[in-house]
């Protein structure tokens, strides 16, 4: 059969072929979403793909920034705490940030837009002004909660240890 | 499967968005952003509606003009910006769903528009934390997590055998 012959949606019109793939889809049991984490935000996101898009983008951006300066302090098993405290307050505290840091994270945006999909990569520059925006954004309060994750999860970490030595005797 | 309108838009804020709530914490968004928008043609996103019963059961956006494949940039493909059934399709939220196959059903067209545009049936999609199980039981080959996408797990589709 020729490739422009072939449609990929007579494949639901084969009983047999749409029984066998849902029942495959059952026994994986999950769901197939796909894309960033809309959810609530979805309808927003399709009613305007491009402004939303980049959102998402820009969210990644700062999000790989803040783990590459969590990966610099060497937390070992409080890594994963600290990533997660802070992705948390730096999304809420960015939600209106003042105009300069707009401008910032901004400009950031397009440098990246400006370079072919999956080509760009952060430079030592942009690491710079993204750390420079966490230390305009987060609040003292917030760097006291992120610390104390971090402390809340080693602790849980050396008490597992002790308990687990002491099945052991 | 219908391109995307308003109604469907209504359908998702009227009938699907409590249902997410219910199961989903909001996620904090940054309305200036898109406000800001930086000049990007909106020509390559196709954006369309599975029906059924009158309701929309499914919601899929495609974007056509800007990814290449990440086996072999010499190509491009139909890269499946967001995919999503009904919450009420949804096992993780009723057991039994009410429809079944509205993945399989969106995963397909997006694979026909491929074959359209002359991509020969080549697709991506970063599947979404749990999602990833659906994609591998599609035999969609995984390429692993990717950094510069909150670290989803990257699916690709290759041309269709022929």
């Amino acid at each position: 059969m020729a490739q422009n012959e072939f449609n990929f949606m007579d494949l639901l019109k084969d009983d047999a072929w749409f029984q066998e793939a849902v029942c495959l889809e059952e026994s994986v049991d999950c769901d197939a979403l796909a894309g960033l984490s809309w959810g609530t935000h979805l309808g927003t996101f399709m009613a305007d793909p491009t402004g939303v898009s980049q959102f998402a983008q820009l969210r990644s951006v700062v999000m790989q920034g803040w783990k590459q300066l969590v990966a610099e302090w060497n937390l070992g098993i409080g890594t994963e705490a600290a990533e997660t405290k802070g992705q948390e307050l730096i999304m809420k505290r960015l939600r209106q940030p003042v105009a300069e840091v707009q401008e910032t994270l901004t400009a950031l945006l397009a440098a990246k837009l400006s370079q072919p999909q999956g080509q760009w990569r952060m430079t030592e520059a942009d690491h710079v002004e993204i750390r420079s925006i966490f230390r305009q954004v987060l609040t003292h309060e917030d760097w006291e909660a992120i610390a104390a994750s971090v402390r809340d999860c080693i602790y849980a970490q050396v008490l597992q240890q002790d308990l687990t030595t002491a099945d052991r005797h | 499967m219908v391109d995307l309108a308003q109604q469907h838009l209504d359908d998702f804020d009227t009938h699907w968005r409590p249902l997410l709530q219910q199961v989903e914490a909001e996620d904090t968004f940054w309305d200036w952003v898109v406000k800001k928008r930086i000049s990007i043609s909106s020509e390559n996103f196709e954006s369309y509606a599975l029906e059924y019963e009158g309701m929309t059961q499914g919601l899929m956006t495609l974007e056509t003009q800007w990814h290449r494949s990440q086996v072999d940039r010499s190509h491009w493909i139909v890269y499946v910006e967001a995919l999503a059934s009904a919450p009420w399709n949804r096992r993780a939220i009723q057991q039994p769903p009410r429809l079944r196959g509205v993945g399989i059903a969106l995963l397909l067209f997006a694979r026909q528009r491929s074959l359209e545009l002359g991509f020969e049936g080549r697709i991506g999609l970063h599947a979404l934390p749990g999602a990833e199980r659906f994609y591998e039981g599609r035999n969609m080959p995984s390429y692993g997590p990717d950094p510069d996408k909150e670290n989803l797990t990257y699916f690709e589709y290759g041309p269709r055998n022929r």
